[in-house]
């Protein structure tokens, strides 16, 4: 694949790190008020994709941001990949009632542009923003 | 209901079953418990993904080929009497988009992974399934024979 170096790969992963750090943020801000709620970065991933293997660039370790209602986790924001198959990126969010698929669709250097697929209806999907997050945690 | 539909609903159950135990793993502080049923879920994604993608394929080849049979179109040097067989799934897909098209473009991606997947590729990407499943029931519309009178399904 042309123009792909293991510089090219680096500024990918560290482009993916700021973008998950964007949706964290905006995570935590959007629950900030919210009673009993708390937000927690104690555990990781391990990004090491296969472009990253055959491009020599070290496995990363990413955040996984987990929401406490109550003291009671009640989702887990989880990096799945990078490159993805069908989209810019993937995250699943973890809850009791299933998993929320986040895609983004925007390309590479865009403003990201996530992707909501629900657990109770996968054929519908809708943008990303305060009021789901706001949503989804009051619910749960 | 388009033929994807069955899979799809099979799918998010299986994937939903799964997570519900990952998520319990991941409370719990389970850390191998969790990582096996994430693998699960990743396996899931890939099984299904081929499934479906092989019911675009399916539809392509037949596409592709009720159309050299009427002798509308060629595709440099595949001349419309060539048997199907000598034929790369490139080649039946360039009959249906133009190469340069964005459709073409994203076929031949999932076709990559179909062949790393079904290879045993060291490097297969994880999959944006719902996403990918909106793109196969749209792509499964447009990339057909133009002058078709005959539905396929």
């Amino acid at each position: 694949m042309t123009g792909i170096d293991k510089s090219y790969i680096e500024r990918r992963v560290k482009e993916w790190k700021k973008r998950l750090e964007s949706l964290y943020a905006l995570v935590e801000k959007s629950l900030a008020d919210l009673n009993g709620v708390r937000c927690e970065k104690k555990q990781h991933v391990t990004m090491y994709e296969g472009l990253m293997q055959s491009n020599d660039v070290s496995p990363k370790k990413l955040p996984v941001l987990d929401i406490y209602k109550n003291k009671m986790m009640v989702a887990s924001f989880k990096p799945i990949g990078l490159w993805v198959v069908g989209a810019n990126g993937r995250i699943d969010i973890l809850t009791e009632n299933g998993a929320y698929i986040l895609v983004d669709k925007a390309d590479y250097g865009q403003e990201p542009e996530w992707n909501v697929f629900p657990p109770q209806n996968r054929q519908s999907r809708f943008l990303l923003d305060s009021s789901f997050i706001r949503e989804l945690i009051e619910k749960a | 209901m388009s033929v994807f539909d069955e899979l799809e609903s099979q799918y998010n159950e299986i994937d939903n079953w799964f997570e519900s135990s990952e998520f319990e793993a991941h409370k719990r502080g389970f850390v191998t418990e969790e990582s096996r049923y994430q693998q699960k879920r990743k396996i899931n994604d890939q099984a299904y993904f081929l499934f479906m993608f092989t019911r675009l394929e399916d539809h392509i080849k037949r596409e592709s080929k009720k159309l050299r049979e009427r002798n509308q179109k060629t595709l440099g040097d595949i001349s419309p009497n060539q048997p199907q067989k000598k034929m790369y799934f490139r080649d039946h897909l360039a009959l249906l988009t133009e190469k340069n098209e964005s459709d073409y473009e994203l076929v031949c991606d999932y076709y990559d992974e179909r062949n790393s997947l079904a290879h045993g590729g060291n490097f297969t990407k994880p999959i944006a399934v719902p996403d990918v499943v909106l793109e196969l029931k749209r792509l499964y519309e447009v990339l057909k024979d133009e002058h078709n009178d005959n539905p396929v399904d």
